[in-house]
């Protein structure tokens, strides 16, 4: 079955996307494509395919590049099947405020920019200087 | 089980304190007995006609001289005096797990092996310990309600199950009838989990991989249903006292009835590999039988138990929630050996799914937890618009509820016995003392027994059949 | 059963009634197609009690199959029947479709429930929801959450620390259920894994920052559950 499957997948893409989705998946996918996010990770659905499998993404990123971390909140409800609308569907009821950041963060760990924590606090005890006096 | 390890090694030395006059009469060599604080009479008896070395260098030589010897007399005789014929070998002390991939986590075995055959087998506990019962001391009686989850992790809402059943009967208070068929309902899908993950190991310890994977599937889907009731896979928090944490969701109740239709025929499909099976078979039938006398003497409950051929189980003993109103069949065994307990095991597995089903279909409607805000905290609307709410949700989740005094044994079946809570509450709002009686610690404290002249390779077989999570064991 | 295994009486009596029970008739299934013609074939050789009698590999607690005729149990033992049956349906697994998702680029389903990473929600117009009531921090069974606070400039008061060890979280969800203003929530996200323990003790900043940044679905998956809390 998954041999049918996968040279059924194999023929009906185009064999640039078959490029694709070979070397960033592993794995032989065909289906519509749902949208596109602003990372420019590809979103795609086939209904034929088992369910937890019929919804997929083709990152943006390259094979060592790419990770989890970097599907955007939105698109990643719609990709845990939490919710069957695309944020492209619900863009007029979601509401946009300036506080949100403008642009989807991967997880940074092991970067430059990974969290390190700090004190938010007012230090309570403040810490003698001694100053040296002239004499 | 310490206990019944110094009894067992009192019963040795009463029985090795008659056999050395014995012995020093009619040797012509003064004999020099190997006295281990923990050989098993079988070993005492095998080796009473020949004489044996003692191993000064022993951890055990301090503690194996019967009572009233001292142990100079035994190490008078160098090797040399002891002429080549009457030399033997003394059994071999082997150390299994506690990293052992084998052993079900964090098991420590202290084997003493006669040859291949397993003389006595000693475990060595404490590795998961994180002092469940005293933490619970200092916690209410909704904050003690998580760290239930971690005792038995393969089968979580039944823990949290029989310590709201506790806390409620201190209380006494009733819940409403649909809270009672969502945890009877959630229970038996935990009893599902449970076997699934005790037969595939068991299985797969014997060298069977294949239904392992099948029943890691099923695991999952499981497993969804306990993330979309209560937002975790594992360490659910979700049945409460007074009832359970909230509602349950649109359309799951009938994808579970869609798990279970299609879930027996995947048991076929293990029990068409692996029930039939000759391999299996040998590593199981009649390895580790165990009596029923044995089996209560050492506080055996459960699928082991059952496979013993008790009829006992507490869903139809002292049915609580709404077992009784409820149709099930309870398998059991007639030989006590691995095989009927696997038996045993897969048969509730289906009969799970028949009490499923029937709750599917008896699920009434109705409120899911206490409609009392002193015990269950009020619902979001309330708390938002009614300062009465907002005082009760304040008192619940920093102070939390006051229990009366009281004392209260609770026991239900959980999937690997029985399962109980022994809560005294002293009238403040942490338990005075919350002791588990976790089946795991008794069933392992009775290793020695159902180990007994097994062979060193069943011993994994045996630790598979008797569904050892160290979560409850060490709590 | 108290004839068969000498248990005191007192121990049955306090259980129930022993009709209660029973017994599971776990009769073969699928698997005993050879099952069928062997009893037949039992049934015609039973008395003979002479006969030396095979264990035949067994699928029943109830009764353990034995045979009188050597062909049965020669046949089974020979030619491998019962090894073939689970071969026949492991070859079946085989061709089945695979049930393992390619994690990363599919996700397995999750519910609006689901408790992952925390994260502190605002009003819309910025405001931080948190009013500092330490409710959270009083109901946390870890005690993984600390939280200082202080009157601010224009009077009302707000946390100035919110610290939460998410390395003693253990995610019951208490926080959130406590929470009356819907500030500290357990968002959807889970994949924020570290390489260091340090990167795992929030702060404030790194609360409200998650916050932000999944705001979206927060906002959705409340709304969605809006019913049963």
């Amino acid at each position: 079955m998954s041999l049918v499957r996968y040279l059924n997948f194999f023929f009906k893409n185009s064999p640039k996307q078959n490029f694709l989705v070979i070397r960033k998946l592993d794995d032989e996918k065909w289906g519509n494509l749902v949208g596109t996010d602003e990372l420019g990770n590809k979103y795609y659905e086939n209904k034929a395919e088992r369910y937890g499998r019929h919804r997929w993404v083709l990152p943006a990123a390259s094979v060592p590049a790419s990770d989890a971390s970097q599907i955007p909140p939105g698109w990643n409800q719609w990709l845990h099947n939490v919710s069957d609308q695309t944020p492209l569907m619900t863009k007029e009821s979601t509401p946009i405020y300036k506080w949100m950041p403008a642009k989807h963060s991967e997880n940074s760990t092991g970067t430059p920019g990974a969290f390190q924590t700090y004190n938010t606090c007012r230090p309570v005890v403040k810490s003698w200087t001694p100053a040296v006096l002239q004499r | 089980m310490y206990r019944a390890i110094s009894t067992f090694s009192k019963l040795q030395r009463s029985r090795f304190s008659t056999l050395v006059p014995a012995l020093s009469k009619t040797s012509s060599i003064k004999p020099v007995l190997a006295f281990k604080a923990f050989n098993s009479l079988s070993f005492a008896k095998s080796y009473s006609t020949k004489k044996v070395y003692m191993d000064p260098d022993s951890v055990f030589a301090e503690n194996s001289v019967p009572p009233g010897v001292r142990i100079e007399d035994h190490n008078v005789l160098l090797e040399a005096e002891i002429p080549e014929s009457n030399r033997t070998i003394k059994p071999f002390t082997l150390n299994f797990g506690p990293q052992h991939p084998a052993a079900h986590g964090v098991l420590r075995l202290i084997l003493e092996l006669d040859g291949e055959a397993i003389t006595h087998c000693d475990p060595h506990i404490g590795l998961l310990h994180r002092g469940t019962e005293k933490l619970m001391e200092h916690k209410t009686y909704l904050q003690a309600l998580p760290y239930m989850d971690r005792l038995d992790y393969c089968s979580t809402m039944t823990n949290e199950q029989v310590y709201s059943l506790a806390v409620e009967k201190l209380l006494n208070i009733d819940i409403p009838l649909r809270a009672k068929y969502i945890r009877v309902l959630f229970a038996e899908i935990t009893r599902i989990l449970n076997h699934l993950m005790s037969v595939g190991s068991h299985v797969m310890d014997v060298g069977a991989f294949t239904p392992f994977v099948y029943f890691i599937e099923e695991r999952e889907k499981c497993m969804e249903f306990y993330e979309r009731v209560c937002g975790a896979r594992f360490h659910a928090a979700y049945v409460r006292p007074g009832g359970v944490a909230i509602d349950l969701p649109r359309g799951l109740m009938e994808d579970i009835y869609h798990f279970a239709d299609q879930f027996p025929d995947r048991l076929d499909e293990l029990e068409e590999i692996v029930t039939g099976n000759r391999i299996w078979l040998n590593r199981t039938v009649d390895i580790g039988k165990l009596t029923i006398q044995d089996a209560l003497k050492w506080g055996f409950t459960g699928p082991v138990l059952r496979g013993s051929g008790l009829k006992w189980d507490i869903r139809k003993s002292q049915p609580y929630e709404v077992y009784d109103r409820l149709d099930f069949d309870i398998p059991v065994g007639t030989r006590g050996d691995s095989y009927d307990r696997y038996l045993v095991r897969v048969e509730e597995m289906r009969q799970s799914v028949r009490i499923i089903k029937q709750c599917l279909d008896q699920m009434p409607e109705g409120l899911h937890k206490v409609d009392d805000w002193k015990i269950s905290p009020p619902p979001r609307h309330a708390m938002k618009n009614d300062m009465e709410a907002v005082i009760h949700h304040f008192k619940l989740f920093s102070e939390g509820y006051s229990v009366p005094p009281g004392e209260t044994y609770t026991a239900i079946e959980a999937p690997k016995g029985e399962m109980a809570i022994h809560m005294i509450s002293d009238g403040s709002s942490r338990p005075y003392k919350c002791h588990i009686r976790a089946p795991g610690f008794y069933h392992l404290g009775a290793m020695h027994v159902i180990a007994k002249d097994a062979l060193l390779a069943d011993v994994v077989a045996l630790i598979g059949t008797l569904d050892l999570v160290f979560g409850e064991v060490d709590r | 059963m108290n004839r068969l295994c000498n248990i005191p009486s007192t121990l049955l009596s306090c259980g129930s009634a022993p009709q209660l029970f029973k017994v599971a008739s776990i009769n073969a299934r699928t698997f005993s197609f050879g099952r069928k013609v062997q009893a037949a074939l039992q049934k015609k050789n039973e008395p003979d009690s002479s006969v030396k009698k095979f264990k035949i590999p067994y699928q029943s607690i109830n009764e353990r199959e034995e045979t009188g005729n050597f062909l049965d149990f020669s046949a089974k033992q020979l030619l491998m029947t019962e090894i073939l049956r689970g071969g026949w349906v492991i070859l079946e697994g085989f061709f089945r479709e695979p049930y393992t998702l390619h994690y990363p680029w599919e996700k397995g389903p999750l519910g609006p429930r689901f408790r992952g990473e925390h994260a502190l929600r605002r009003y819309p117009s910025g405001e931080e929801r948190c009013i500092s009531c330490k409710l959270c921090e009083a109901v946390c069974p870890a005690q993984a959450i600390t939280i200082e606070s202080e009157p601010r400039m224009d009077g009302s008061r707000r946390t100035v620390r919110y610290d939460i060890d998410m390395t003693k979280c253990i995610f019951c969800g208490l926080c959130q259920e406590a929470c009356p203003t819907d500030a500290i929530v357990e968002g959807p996200n889970f994949e924020y894994s570290t390489e260091t323990h340090e990167e795992l003790i929030y702060n404030k900043e790194k609360l409200l920052a998650n916050g932000d940044k999944w705001e979206v679905e927060i906002a959705r998956n409340i709304e969605s559950e809006h019913h049963y809390r």
